[in-house]
């Protein structure tokens, strides 16, 4: 208990530093298997069709305009591309905005693969609307997805358009009264699944308990990646220490270092 | 056939991943090995004018008759790829039924374009490559090689695409579905003077080390050496991976 309040106290006094409300877990770095969050803003989004019907309140929070003369329906919704990387695991989707009670906002993310030369596949990975009918004001609604992101074959792109009493609709524009603040991905990278054959002679398939080695599937990542041949005859060498030289060539491959031009 | 049959389906077993995604679909964006990058239909912006935008079935870009000029039926879309990166390919996918005009068969065209800054003089301008879709009609896949190393230092990447004949828009019988990139990540060769005296230009992991201190991740271990054959201490590793990954 003693030592948890100390850990609490530490805390505060490193988030007291930074002073404009950044905290630790906002501004963690894209790496590493823990969770990470992407935030899309308005400004991504662009209108699907026809008219431009894209306004800003107060320089934020996006709407579709009503009030264009001759503006058709579907000049109302709108989409953005999602740019997560290759083989995360998207876990959890949520929506920021504001509604009047009875018009609010929807956010569909769809996944667009491509089958050869046929039709593309449109998967929708997520469905989110604002909150049943209530008080008017901000909402945040949230769905959890166990979702593998695939970008060799699709790609993935966030839909905005309507709804009405929580319910999901491709009608009309709401104007001020139904607005997008933003929309927030929860994601981890995630070490691939392991294959059914080993690699490596001394690196064998299977859990620790079946005779398998502990790191099998970090092993096989880095070799299925191209950053390690083993180190000769098929094998591995697990236990042995690792050089300052083997990891920087270890290194340089993983991350494609490069040289800064002059 | 049948063998890659018999591995896709022990893949799936395996894995207990049968949800269609494969170790290819889901690689990571790091290691030596190829990667590609896909881009969809609503990473495209109008070029100019009115906005003749349509989606056809919800996610294939094509451009509206009803618009104004043909100016208005071009879009183009950012090309974001790490820097020292390897483009070595492009690809289109998309739906070509548009009909022949006299000699012209119109279909869909992707020019992937770098735009490099001069100081004070116009900007260069290149066309790195051209690909167009495959005389159809219906949905095609067209594919161009290239050999490319990008540099976001001088230069920003576009794809852009025309969608229009001298008479207008082609309208939805000739869509862009995506545009996949092929790229792989790759070492420059090292400098003709080494930067560590225990690390020559011959040394077997010479690009790997001169890279590593030409990104600002090791400075050697002192008196201008690196000691490649010294064994990496666990605390070692944690400084390389903090910098490296700005942990």
């Amino acid at each position: 208990m003693k030592l948890d309040i100390r850990v609490a106290s530490l805390i505060v006094i490193c988030g007291s530093v930074v002073s404009s409300g950044v905290v630790a877990d906002g501004v963690k770095s894209q790496f590493g298997p823990n969770t990470r969050y992407t935030t899309i803003g308005g400004e991504s989004f662009t209108s699907e069709t026809g008219k431009d019907t894209r306004r800003f309140f107060n320089q934020s929070e996006l709407y579709a305009d009503g009030d264009i003369p001759e503006v058709a329906f579907s000049d109302c919704n709108m989409r953005a591309a999602v740019n997560l990387p290759s083989g995360v695991k998207l876990s959890r989707i949520e929506l920021f905005g504001y509604d009047n009670s009875d018009l609010g906002t929807a956010i569909r993310l769809h996944q667009i693969c491509r089958v050869g030369n046929n039709p593309p596949m449109d998967n929708i990975i997520a469905d989110l609307t604002s909150d049943i009918p209530g008080t008017p004001g901000y909402f945040i609604a949230g769905e959890n997805t166990d979702h593998t992101v695939n970008n060799n074959t699709c790609h993935y792109s966030l839909r905005a358009f309507r709804s009405f009493q929580g319910v999901a609709i491709f009608l009309g524009c709401g104007g001020q009264d139904a607005r997008w603040v933003s929309t927030r991905l929860e994601w981890q990278r995630q070490t691939s699944p392991a294959p059914a054959v080993a690699t490596f002679m001394d690196v064998p398939q299977g859990s620790i308990a079946t005779g398998g080695h502990p790191f099998f599937a970090e092993i096989e990542a880095l070799a299925a990646s191209g950053i390690t041949g083993g180190c000769g005859n098929g094998n591995y060498c697990p236990d042995n220490p690792i050089t300052r030289g083997q990891f920087a060539a270890f290194f340089a491959r993983a991350l494609g270092l490069h040289w800064p031009d002059n | 056939m049948y063998k890659s049959f018999i591995t896709s389906t022990l893949a799936c077993l395996i894995s207990l991943n049968c949800g269609g995604v494969s170790a290819d679909d889901a690689k990571s964006n790091f290691g030596a090995n190829p990667r590609i990058r896909t881009i969809g239909a609503e990473a495209f912006w109008v070029e100019t004018g009115a906005d003749s935008r349509r989606f056809f079935g919800g996610s294939e870009i094509y451009a509206s008759t009803s618009a104004i000029s043909g100016n208005d039926c071009r879009f183009r879309a950012p090309v974001n790829l790490p820097s020292g990166a390897l483009l070595n390919r492009i690809e289109i996918v998309g739906y070509d039924d548009f009909p022949i005009m006299g000699p012209i068969d119109l279909g869909v065209t992707i020019a992937l374009h770098q735009v490099c800054h001069a100081g004070i003089n116009p900007p260069i301008n290149t066309e790195l490559t051209e690909i167009s879709s495959v005389d159809a009609p219906g949905y095609f896949r067209a594919q161009q090689d290239l050999d490319h190393t990008i540099d976001n230092k001088n230069c920003h990447y576009y794809v852009r695409l025309p969608l229009n004949s001298p008479v207008g828009c082609t309208g939805d019988a000739t869509r862009l579905s995506h545009v996949r990139l092929h790229w792989q990540r790759q070492i420059k060769p090292g400098p003709g003077v080494a930067t560590f005296t225990d690390v020559s230009t011959t040394h077997p992991f010479f690009d790997d080390i001169e890279a590593m201190a030409a990104s600002g991740i090791t400075g050697g271990i002192g008196g201008g050496l690196y000691g490649p054959d010294q064994n990496l201490t666990r605390g070692q590793m944690a400084a390389f991976l903090a910098r490296a990954l700005g942990l």
